[in-house]
């Protein structure tokens, strides 16, 4: 068996057996809040790196250098994302978090149903979580599966390998939801940090010097890609903007901030997370551009920071970046199939069945759909491998749409389910309408922003001056007389 | 909602974040000068390296000198 291969199964099973053990240690009583937030008990180091891995995925870690071998200077818009996204959280993370712990809310959708009183938005919010999140999955299966074909060369079947491995994750949370996830990704989180870090810097020093001497190579043979001219400058804005706003919007994150044990560790973790981008995201955007000017020829840009490490350093370093692809891959799955299953039980089961569920129950419902979306994710990876970069893009733009219900209510009071929920909806058709295009270089999800919050500036707008009860009785008198 | 919250966000903080997407944005349009370098790394390179950094660096102080 190949050295690289090995360490990567060794590093698959080890996180295994330490999640399955981080069951057995702490979920003996199946309380809900246990189960799904950790008991919102993370001191933090734990909470840090359990975002981490579970915020950086198999997208970052291999797409982020395979962007930019793509897109050249393009791939900054990558930091701009989470360290803006770190500023928005810092200053509406700490009220998100201080309300869900006073109202035991679990989910981002419990959260919506708080703020707005409002059964159908909070179900709507809950399915566009749930929907939006199934490709999530199934791409870092496909992270893992190229991963393995990669330290292997080949000679496994490599996402035959990645589905065990995605069973071996969901097996862990099954056992012991949140707190399985969150020690299983201390490891994860470490893992990732040091290979991304680690293994781009010793690219970076054995061929180029530093990064003066990168920048000189890559422009003797591609001068574009130092610049942002391979995208344009209005993509590199809108997605700078979309991809912040949007960054807090996905209801796995929100659910990972629940597991903060107070406000304080909320507060610290997002600086620390910001400098984990300066340590991880910022040197992997610069293998793309080394893997260019070493004029390495790639059959998919995302194998760019596996084969130049390969290149540079052998078996053992490649086995270590694919550990930390696979771990990056895997944790974020992990988070992410506990919030769509606990989602659909308390938010889309419970209002439709007008049941209200004891937690031994909303423990035994989660788990029986975590089992049902890994199925849905597995059957997808084999059936449907090329929607994936589409249906991310997709899912990016459609949660984005969720930034007037969560952000904008925390600071505008008045804001209602009334103005919200046509909102929402516009934003989502113009999305799925503008899907694949770009109107003026700018990308569909702000086009969708725009209509959303136009939308429901008007009807806000129409609210408070009484026009829509004048609509309202023009109607009535209307249908009396005609 | 059913319970009021005592966590306010702070002026100066919305004030930083607005300033921050500005940076972050705006100069996009005047940096993009490959021939341009400082310390030997093109402009708009060494500008979001440095950025990024002065992004970082502001979320911790706002940590630190936090006294909620």
């Amino acid at each position: 068996m190949p050295l690289a291969l090995a360490i990567m199964l060794f590093t698959i099973v080890a996180s295994g057996a330490i999640g399955v053990t981080a069951a057995k240690l702490k979920v003996k009583a199946l309380r809900a809040d246990t189960y799904i937030v950790a008991g919102r008990a993370l001191g933090t180091l734990v909470y840090f790196l359990n975002a981490a891995a579970a915020i950086y995925s198999g997208y970052t870690f291999l797409g982020g250098a395979g962007f930019s071998y793509k897109f050249g200077a393009a791939a900054i818009f990558m930091w701009a994302t989470s360290l803006l996204g770190y500023v928005v959280g810092y200053i509406t993370a700490p009220y998100i978090w201080s309300t869900a712990k006073k109202n035991n809310l679990l989910t981002l959708s419990d959260y919506i149903m708080w703020r707005y009183q409002s059964k159908l938005l909070m179900v709507l919010v809950a399915i566009i979580s749930v929907i939006f999140n199934v490709p999530y999955v199934q791409m870092q299966i496909r992270s893992v599966s190229i991963l393995l074909g990669i330290s292997s060369g080949d000679t496994i079947p490599a996402l035959h390998v990645a589905v065990f491995s995605f069973l071996l994750v969901v097996l862990y949370v099954f056992l012991g939801g949140m707190v399985s996830v969150a020690i299983t990704n201390v490891f994860f989180g470490a893992l990732m940090l040091a290979t991304m870090f680690g293994g781009s810097l010793a690219v970076i020093l054995k061929y180029f010097g530093g990064l003066p001497g990168l920048y000189s190579a890559v422009e003797a043979v591609s001068p574009q890609h130092v610049t942002l001219g391979l995208k344009s400058e209005a993509w590199f804005i809108s997605t700078v903007i979309g991809t912040a706003l949007n960054f807090w919007l996905w209801s796995t994150r929100i659910q990972v901030l629940y597991t903060a044990r107070d406000v304080k560790v909320i507060r610290r973790g997002m600086a620390l997370l910001s400098w984990y981008i300066i340590l991880g995201t910022v040197w992997i955007t610069h293998i793309g551009l080394a893997t260019r000017a070493l004029g390495l020829r790639l059959e998919d840009p995302d194998y760019a920071f596996a084969r130049i490490v390969n290149l540079a350093y052998g078996d053992i370093a490649l086995g270590l970046v694919a550990a930390g692809g696979a771990a990056a891959s895997l944790s974020t799955a992990a988070a992410i199939l506990l919030d769509q299953a606990s989602s659909t039980v308390r938010n889309i089961y419970e209002p439709l069945t007008r049941r209200r569920l004891g937690d031994r129950e909303l423990v035994y419902f989660t788990r029986i759909l975590i089992i049902m979306y890994s199925v849905i994710s597995t059957i997808l990876a084999y059936t449907q491998p090329s929607l994936l970069v589409d249906l991310y893009l997709l899912s990016a733009s459609g949660v984005l749409q969720l930034f007037p219900a969560l952000v904008m209510g925390i600071f505008w009071r008045s804001l209602s389910k009334y103005e919200i929920i046509p909102g929402l909806l516009t934003g989502e058709v113009v999305v799925v309408y503008l899907y694949k295009s770009e109107p003026l270089g700018v990308v569909p999800m702000m086009w969708g922003l725009l209509a959303n919050i136009s939308v429901l500036l008007l009807l806000h707008v129409a609210r408070r001056t009484g026009l829509l009860k004048a609509i309202h009785q023009l109607n009535s008198v209307l249908k009396l007389h005609f | 909602m059913t319970t009021s919250e005592n966590y306010k966000t702070k002026k100066f903080e919305i004030l930083l974040c607005l300033l921050l997407f500005a940076l972050w944005t705006i100069p996009a349009v005047f940096i993009d000068k490959p021939e341009i370098k400082v310390l030997g790394i093109p402009l708009l390179w060494f500008y979001y390296i440095t950025l990024s950094f002065i992004t970082s660096l502001v979320i911790t102080l706002m940590y630190l000198l936090d006294e909620r």
